[in-house]
């Protein structure tokens, strides 16, 4: 920042008293950042030592433990009284006293976890398996609502994850062991289901950054989907049971209803709305399409998703879409020249050829990137 | 104040349901005891519990009723004078009328048609003095588990019985 300061003071757009304005200013900003980043980890240190105390305090041989553990009902009624208490005293300070918003907010993600122990807890009584979806699906319900109570980025991108977890083992526990179910639809059901839920205009117009996040998860998804299909040596299953057909049924009642409820319907919308009906139609269809097409179809998706992100992020001059893009043009290079290039090129010219491309590459999105700065600084 | 009071309500009643579910099997279901053997009952990472392996694990389709694309085998059992449950026969459909374990298939031998089963009841989560005992005890002599099932073969377990 002082960098560019000065910079302007030169190039004559602020005078000195603006500049020495702009950089006390800047000064002040700084420092308390930095007390703020701080207080936060000296919180999250404070936070994680209490909930481990917690833990230990539980397991500890002492005879109030010896009390508490001599009945299930004990340890269960423990474990949600400590809960609740993280969330209730999280709530007071970060939103009725508001001296203490940090802490708050910490003890508030505490009690996410405290109350993800307890779900533990009752698959321990009950002999579960750890990879059983319903607990995790249980702690995913128990959580998600907090996120949006209290806008809270962190336990709705931990919400995220524990719904990922419990979609997979439901599969697994379902035993879908075919590489259709695991490569495809899985990925697709996840991908869809989350640019779904990013695109409820009630999500997307009160909680944006909650839809940003969503879509970005739904694409990284669709983009490994799609990675995947290049690869595709077509499948041996021949037909669909309606406990896979219903899923993808009402992803589709879902982005209807979105574009139908949606007041705004921008151009985006109507391209990513599209976008999921073509991914659906692609779904359901693979099964019956030759290899050829399979990966013909997966390989025009992937450079539709990554040239749209591109003309996104430049049309709206959004970094994100176009850094997303960037990944994923990244990825999309080196698996293809693993592939190809491993085939027809010797050991070393591979590694050469590889590594230069990689670096041409390299200093081409540096130089994109300067232009890009340049241009929102103007 | 009243959202934070809702989602512990919300937490309890959630707790609630699911201990509800889990405890119907165990209340409502047929109680049979089933022979047990233990292994490697001890894990670093998820605390004590006990393997446990059964003597319905093991299937043998003789009567070639099992289809290779089945996932699970409903397996029908039949008690004897000291309500230990023995298996009976087997379907690849619900049976009606009958005491039946819900079986997932874990592993295929197509070679001489032998399945190995697994009913959900392989943990047994105790305490870490039990799980050593429970260790000693069940790897040398077979022990029995008294389980309950419920009419959709869902199994729990209620206790181990040692030899």
């Amino acid at each position: 920042m002082e960098k560019f300061l000065s910079k302007w003071l030169n190039e004559g757009l602020i005078n000195k008293n603006q500049y020495l304005d702009l950089l006390n200013d800047y000064k002040i900003q700084k420092e308390k950042t930095i007390k703020t980043a701080i207080n936060v980890t000296i919180y999250i240190i404070g936070a994680l030592l209490l909930g481990l105390g917690i833990i230990l305090f539980i397991s500890a041989n002492n005879w109030i433990l010896e009390f508490l553990n001599s009945h299930n009902i004990l340890k269960v009624l423990s474990m949600f009284f400590i809960s609740s208490i993280f969330l209730y005293g999280g709530y007071i300070l970060a939103y009725e006293k508001n001296k203490f918003q940090k802490l708050g907010n910490c003890l508030i993600f505490l009690s996410t976890l405290s109350i993800g122990g307890l779900i533990a807890l009752l698959g321990q009584i009950y002999n579960l398996r750890s990879d059983y979806f319903g607990l995790y699906f249980l702690w995913f319900l128990c959580i998600y609502p907090l996120a949006f109570i209290f806008k809270n980025m962190a336990i709705n991108i931990l919400s995220c994850v524990i719904f990922i977890f419990s979609t997979i083992f439901f599969f697994g526990a379902n035993d879908f062991q075919e590489g259709y179910i695991w490569g495809v639809y899985v990925p697709f059901i996840l991908g869809a289901l989350f640019y779904s839920v990013g695109n409820i205009p009630y999500i997307k117009n009160s909680f944006n950054d909650f839809s940003n996040i969503y879509k970005k998860i739904a694409l990284f998804a669709i983009f490994i989907l799609l990675i995947i299909q290049t690869f595709s040596s077509g499948y041996t299953v021949q037909s669909y049971p309606i406990s896979l057909i219903l899923p993808v049924f009402l992803l589709s009642l879902i982005n209807l209803s979105n574009y139908y409820f949606e007041k705004d319907k921008t151009p985006l919308l109507k391209l990513e709305t599209g976008f999921i009906f073509v991914l659906i139609g692609y779904i359901l269809t693979a099964l019956y399409m030759n290899v050829f097409l399979i990966k013909l179809i997966a390989n025009i998706l992937i450079i539709f998703i990554i040239s749209a992100q591109y003309y996104w992020g430049h049309k709206f001059e959004n970094e994100k879409y176009i850094s997303l893009a960037t990944k994923f043009l990244s990825i999309y290079l080196i698996v293809n020249y693993i592939r190809f290039g491993s085939q027809y090129l010797e050991g070393a010219s591979f590694f050469l050829i590889g590594g230069l491309i990689l670096t041409i590459i390299g200093i081409i999105l540096e130089k994109n990137k300067k232009q890009r700065r340049k241009g929102e600084i103007k | 104040m009243k959202k934070v009071i809702y989602i512990i309500i919300l937490w309890a009643l959630m707790s609630i349901a699911f201990c509800i579910n889990q405890e119907s099997i165990k209340i409502l279901g047929t109680k049979v005891l089933l022979k047990t053997s233990a292994y490697d009952p001890r894990d670093i990472l998820r605390g004590d519990y006990a393997n446990l392996r059964f003597d319905i694990e093991t299937l043998y389709d003789n009567e070639n009723k099992i289809d290779k694309n089945d996932k699970y085998v409903y397996v029908i059992l039949e008690t004897d004078k000291d309500n230990i449950a023995h298996i009976k026969s087997y379907s690849n459909t619900k049976p009606k009328n009958e005491l039946f374990i819900k079986g997932k298939i874990y592993i295929k031998h197509f070679k001489d048609k032998k399945y190995t089963l697994r009913y959900g009841i392989e943990h047994y989560f105790v305490d870490t003095k039990t799980a050593k005992h429970l260790e000693k005890i069940l790897s040398s002599k077979n022990g029995l588990a008294r389980v309950a099932i419920d009419k959709s073969g869902r199994a729990k377990i209620i206790e181990i019985i040692e030899p």
